[in-house]
């Protein structure tokens, strides 16, 4: 076992060697950091919408029941369609989202934007602080600009989703728990659970990492017997568990096993298809890159006793992630959005031996590699901002302000829209019933499930009691060629603009 | 001459010492996976990577190939002739004239004949990096640029076209290396044969020269100095040997015709030069192609090499790349084989980094060395399945078909313009057409990046390309749509003399209202 008190910071580094030095490469890198994210600030969140929306509706209905001065009707429906989305997590961060709607007077969408960007900003000091203990000021920087300016840390970090605030906290539960077992005392075991539970009740997610790195800690000296004995490890392992377990086992217990059932269990055999793992490693090279992935592996077997503990728990938990959510994540890429850090920090170690033999070298050497650094920083940071301009999402939202106008008011909707029908129950202030697209249909199929072959059947059940059929989703409607049918020889046209077409399913 | 200043060989990693046998494994294992993701789907035809750059070498090694065949058809032998007169001098056509001696010796055209050469080259160029990484820094290090070199998925497609890219790539590795060689003992043998190497090389391939000259530059001035360089006359006999082999054909044989393509495609584009645009560009290619996370890592490579000449070799291969970039503004930016010669470069640049890392993991408990190993093989697996779905995945062998038929279905008694592809050689190379080319919108966007300001006058346009053509082909249905004057002229002035599966034809002869 290493000195607990021993740091493994070089005597001489590269930024190290001036205090100025070193605070202007990290005001540079939090800033280069923070500039990329703001760009666009005001954009609407349709990027992901089925997250933000849903997101977006909590913190609203949330918004209108403490707004005194909200009309009653509108309160009462911002509340029942708060109350039907779909409720993944404790809604903290669209609490936090709905006071400063409150504070500021009114819904303004980039709020949560803002939030998201400042999370990962403090999840990156908490990052650059345990970089730096592991390896050095030198690697510190080095894993901090790398999860500052990768692009996709830049779009998933600027989200109303809970993934960012999720790897703040496990970033902070990290440090928590390194510190804890250097200094093994009650205040350090008190604040570990704490973050960590606190980590876990963000996102349920979190357990994968936060028990991953908790159970490397504990067992890290190699003692079981003792840390058995050890009641901070007794005491912190209550707190870590007691806080998620009142929301998700004693909260919403049946909805969090129905949850895992349906996402794990029924996925649980594309673990035996190569193309599930061919689909993971294309998922994370085309959104961290699959060379720094590697370095970043190699990079953690070199790392000092205890920092190779944390970060081998880290990669544990991502895996045991992956295996539990299959489906996930081989198709969603803000599952991996914990990557980004551990990517990050497991390049620490490589980042510090370049710079230990860099700063051996002439004064033009080193000026050369920090014109490289900048090209590095620079071409993401580039990349990043040209991706937020490009998507600038302003028209589309205006066009579903004006389909949320269009929606009848009274009867039932069934819709083949967008993202499950977030954007109507957002726009529209109508909860509707969806119909499914080809994606719903290949998870079916993915799920080991059938899908009705005959269409009438599956018509009538899923229109009964339906007063209108929505559609946003124009070339799903034509790759479903037998409803496209029965609707427009069925049904008359209720309204239709521009992106919107409405039967009307009373008048066959 | 003896060495004034002996250079030591490198120590080993404690690596080789431990895990001899692992390491030829390992290099054995990295050859034969690199020729068997290479000959994967050897007989597929030759459209997979830039078909107008391999059609026009297959048109070319036809030629040739007709030309010696005694036993060929005189109108045949004629027509293939023909066919290759039309075609610009880029460079000489060795490779093309080695292609057509092995079909003749193989008694027949078979165009996955150049495609085993390519690989050949490549592999020979990986023996030559591999041996050049391992003196310059050790032999695991070497492993990790032979990885490279030999499994990155851009190179395995590049290296098995019918192109001179691959040939000239093994011929800037056999020149870096010698010019090491002479570096570490600088003796006549040395520096002559550095210098035919390189002489050749540039001679295969001109823009050679970019890479070339700087690592020779690099590597005399980190060496001796300039003063000592300038009286060494070992220095000066390679430079004149360098230089003499490519200026004998490029500058005495075609010199008006080099220095055309030169003007048209360096000087004409040099304004792109000035566009932030243009280096982002550049750099998503890059990216795409080799990940610019390598690309940084090799960079921070060149400042780890220990020894001043290492490190200024490799840097004079990097610059080369660039200024190459910044001479061909157009091309580095679009085409991605003018890229290939920085694959072999950022290979060698990752030897210091790996040699870093596996000595570290080689310090570490054994159980660390196996999730090493595991890594490793990963590492070595994705961008083998990669490289090996891309190339296995297409096939061309139905399209070919069409080709040979509507080139049956062509008539021969006139001569022909195209909206086609890849600048008629499809046409030209399955269907023994002879064609000339209409302009794509691709052709109007190199125009404008040009700087030729407005769209072009369309009739005048078509009066002067139609002058004498008897027939308008068009296969490219999607460019027609995106020229509509071209359409209607076609549709309303002109008959339709034939069509079939992908092209149309209009007799311009006999237009509906003369």
């Amino acid at each position: 076992m290493e000195n607990s008190t021993t740091r493994q910071t070089p005597a001489v580094t590269f930024f190290g060697r001036s205090r100025l030095f070193l605070f202007l490469s990290l005001v540079g890198v939090f800033t280069l950091g923070l500039g990329v994210r703001l760009i666009e600030l005001t954009d609407p969140p349709l990027d992901a919408a089925y997250r933000q929306l849903n997101s977006a509706i909590i913190a609203r209905g949330m918004y209108y029941q403490m707004l005194t001065s909200a009309d009653p009707a509108l309160r009462q429906i911002a509340i029942s369609l708060w109350h039907s989305a779909d409720a993944f997590e404790p809604p903290i961060f669209e609490r936090l989202v709905a006071a400063t709607y409150l504070l500021t007077g009114g819904e303004r969408i980039w709020i949560p934007r803002l939030f998201s960007i400042l999370f990962w900003i403090v999840g990156g000091v908490a990052l650059y602080l345990l970089a730096r203990r592991m390896t050095s000021v030198d690697g510190g920087i080095a894993t901090l600009a790398f999860y500052m300016v990768l692009p996709f840390g830049v779009y998933i970090s600027r989200r109303f989703q809970p993934d960012p605030f999720m790897v703040m906290w496990i970033l902070w539960a990290a440090l928590a728990l390194y510190e804890w077992e250097e200094k093994r005392s009650w205040k350090a075991a008190i604040i570990a659970g704490l973050v960590c539970g606190i980590a876990v009740l963000v996102k349920i997610f979190a357990v994968f990492f936060i028990a991953a790195m908790a159970v490397a800690m504990v067992l890290y000296s190699g003692r079981l017997k003792q840390a058995v004995r050890n009641l901070q490890i007794w005491a912190m392992a209550v707190i870590m568990i007691a806080i998620p377990f009142i929301y998700y086992i004693l909260g919403i217990g049946s909805r969090s096993l129905g949850y895992f059932e349906f996402w794990n269990l029924s996925f649980a055999h594309l673990l035996l298809t190569p193309a599930f793992y061919v689909g993971w490693l294309n998922l994370i090279d085309s959104n961290v890159g699959l060379i720094a992935t590697f370095i970043g592996l190699a990079g953690i077997l070199i790392l000092p006793p205890k920092g190779r503990a944390l970060m081998i728990s880290l990669w544990v938990g991502y895996v045991l992630f992956g295996f539990a959510y299959p489906w996930q994540i081989h198709t969603h890429d803000y599952y991996s959005l914990i990557l980004v850090p551990l990517v990050a920090l497991s390049l620490s170690p490589v980042a510090a031996i370049f710079f230990s033999k860099l700063i051996q070298q002439n004064k033009i050497w080193q000026f050369m590699f920090i014109g490289v650094v900048l090209l590095t920083l620079a071409y993401p940071a580039w990349t990043a901002r040209v991706t937020l301009v490009a998507h600038e999402s302003r028209i589309n939202w205006r066009a579903w302000q004006k389909i949320g106008q269009a929606i009848p008011k009274e009867g039932n909707i069934i819709g083949l829209t967008n993202d499950y029908g977030v954007e109507v129950a957002y726009f529209g202030w109508r909860k509707i019933g969806t119909w499914p697209t080809a994606a719903d249909y290949s998870l079916t199929y993915a799920r080991g499930g059938n899908t009705d072959s005959n269409l009438e059947n599956y018509f009538h059940q899923m229109t009964q009691g339906m007063d209108y059929f929505l559609v946003t989703l124009f070339g799903e409607l034509d790759s479903q060629h037998q409803l496209k049918h029965m609707l427009y020889d069925n049904y008359p046209i209720y309204a239709q603009g521009d992106g919107y077409i409405i039967f009307d399913l009373r008048k066959k | 001459m003896t060495s004034p200043n002996p250079v030591p060989p490198p120590a080993q990693a404690p690596f080789i010492g431990r895990y001899r046998p692992i390491f030829y494994l390992a290099l054995a294992g990295l050859f034969l996976l690199g020729l068997g993701i290479r000959f994967t789907n050897l007989t597929n035809p030759p459209l997979e990577f830039h078909p107008t750059r391999q059609l026009r070498s297959a048109i070319i090694a036809r030629a040739i190939y007709y030309q010696m065949l005694p036993s060929a058809d005189p109108t045949t032998r004629q027509m293939a002739i023909q066919l290759w007169s039309t075609l610009e001098n880029l460079e000489p056509p060795n490779f093309e004239r080695l292609v057509a001696l092995t079909y003749l010796a193989a008694g027949g055209e078979y165009l996955w004949i150049p495609r085993v050469y390519s690989i050949i080259f490549w592999m020979i160029g990986g023996l030559a990096l591999f041996d050049l990484a391992r003196r310059m820094i050790s032999r695991a290090g070497a492993l990790v640029t032979l990885g490279y070199y030999l499994l990155l998925p851009f190179g395995a497609i590049v290296s098995r076209t019918f192109q001179p890219d691959s040939l000239m790539v093994m011929g800037i590795i056999l020149s870096a290396w010698a010019i090491y060689r002479w570096s570490e003992s600088p003796t006549w043998r040395w520096a002559i044969l550095a210098g035919l190497l390189s002489g050749l090389t540039m001679f295969i391939k001109i823009t050679a020269i970019f890479p070339l000259a700087p690592i020779a530059a690099a590597t005399v001035l980190s060496r001796f100095g300039l003063r000592s360089a300038l009286r060494n006359r070992q220095v000066w006999v390679m430079a004149f040997i360098m230089g003499i082999i490519p200026w004998v054909y490029y500058i005495g044989t075609i010199g008006s015709s080099s220095a055309g393509h030169f003007e048209f495609w360096s000087l004409s584009f040099a304004g792109l030069l000035l566009k932030p645009r243009f280096y982002v560009l550049w750099l998503n290619l890059l990216s795409d192609l080799m990940s610019l996370a390598v690309i940084v890592i090799g960079l921070v490579g060149i400042m780890l090499f220990s020894r001043i000449t290492q490190r200024m070799l490799v840097l004079g291969w990097w610059v080369g790349y660039a200024l190459y970039g910044f001479a061909f503004p157009y091309h580095i930016h679009t085409h991605e084989y003018y890229s290939l010669m920085l694959v072999p470069a950022i290979a060698l640049s990752l030897a210091p980094v790996g040699e870093l890392i596996i000595n570290k993991v080689t310090l570490q408990p054994r159980v660390w060395q196996v999730f090493t190993l595991a890594a490793l093989f990963l590492a070595i697996a994705y961008p083998s399945w990669i490289a090996y779905t891309g190339i296995k995945g297409v096939n061309y062998r139905d399209e070919i078909l069409g080709w040979i038929k509507m080139g049956k279905a062509l008539p021969s008694d006139g001569s022909i313009i195209a909206l086609t592809h890849d600048y008629g050689f499809r046409v030209e190379y399955y269907g023994w057409h002879p064609v000339s080319y209409w302009p794509t919108s691709i052709d109007f966007n190199m125009d404008a990046e040009r700087g030729d300001s407005g769209s072009p006058n369309f009739e005048q346009m078509f009066k002067e390309k139609t002058a004498g053509k008897d027939y308008f082909l068009v296969t490219l249905f999607g460019e027609l749509d995106a020229q509509p004057a071209l359409k209607d002229r076609l549709y309303n002035n002109y008959p339709i003399y034939a069509q079939g599966d992908g092209y149309v034809l209009f007799d311009l002869r006999h237009p509906k209202n003369p």
